[in-house]
């Protein structure tokens, strides 16, 4: 290491020693506390929305709308809210008439949320060990049904 | 467009649907790949009756011409009927086959759709 490398070692890693007092603040810091901290599914599906709203008009082959801009941030609004640590990410799939579908697969259940546009769309879910199939629609920030499906495929059955 | 089931498409007859990569997810209860059923929700559902493939000397692979990268699955032409969605043969020009579903999928619709669905060509 050169002594000016050294020396820029030394004043970078600073923010590292407890002495100095707005360690919190510095930006690397709040970069390796965003780091650890960002949910693995939100930067996953994120990349997975990005990638499907860049899909042009009729990508389905039978002339399906693009998926909406709108639709993809209520659906990223939807998973804030939703997701818990122990929730695995979603499957984003789209529809098509602009919309998406979030939907998991696992732990004995199935759970689709179909979003259409801000606060518009609906949900299905059906639990195979007590056959129980629940259907209803979104039109409001209340998501109190989803609660219990999202706790299902969190968890191992 | 409105559609009049005139059962010209018979029951026992089946529709073939092009299912776009994107629309093929991973089912964790089967260990499976499955079509979503988001595939299946346009009001106006464009399908091939395959039979209608057939007689005039074709098969499903002519769904997938020109589409590569899609896959194909087949449901009877009787599943929409016991969901009371009608089903129209709606012959294009280049296309005399085509027949659609019409009628709003649900959720709980659009499921039965996957429930019925089998994979003819999986990418």
């Amino acid at each position: 290491m050169s002594s000016n490398a050294a020396r820029a070692y030394r004043a970078d890693d600073d923010f590292l020693s407890p002495a100095t007092a707005n360690y919190p603040n510095h930006p690397r810091f709040q970069q390796a506390r965003t780091a650890v901290s960002e949910p693995r599914w939100r930067s996953d599906v994120l990349g997975t929305l990005e990638s499907l709203l860049r899909m042009p008009a009729g990508w389905n082959s039978y002339g399906s709308k693009p998926m909406s801009w709108d639709a993809a941030m209520f659906g990223m609004i939807l998973l804030n809210s939703l997701m818990k640590t122990d929730t695995p990410p979603p499957s984003v799939v789209p529809t098509a008439g602009g919309g998406l579908q979030l939907e998991w697969h696992l732990n004995k259940v199935d759970l689709e949320i179909h979003v259409t546009g801000p606060y518009e769309g609906d949900f299905w879910w059906h639990d195979h060990l007590t056959g129980e199939e629940v259907s209803g629609e979104i039109k409001s920030a209340d998501l109190q049904a989803l609660v219990k499906p999202m706790n299902r495929v969190g968890r191992s059955a | 467009m409105s559609c009049t089931d005139d059962g010209s498409i018979l029951d026992s007859w089946s529709l073939l649907r092009r299912v776009h990569h994107s629309q093929v997810v991973p089912d964790g209860n089967t260990g499976k790949s499955r079509v979503s059923s988001g595939a299946f929700k346009d009001q106006e559902m464009s399908v091939d009756a395959e039979e209608l493939l057939q007689a005039s000397g074709a098969n499903w692979r002519k769904s997938l011409e020109g589409y590569e990268g899609y896959s194909l699955v087949r449901f009877p032409a009787a599943h929409p009927r016991t969901l009371g969605l009608p089903v129209c043969h709606k012959p294009l020009p280049d296309n005399s086959a085509h027949t659609e579903v019409h009628g709003k999928k649900t959720g709980s619709i659009a499921n039965k759709f996957v429930a019925a669905a089998q994979w003819v060509y999986l990418v």
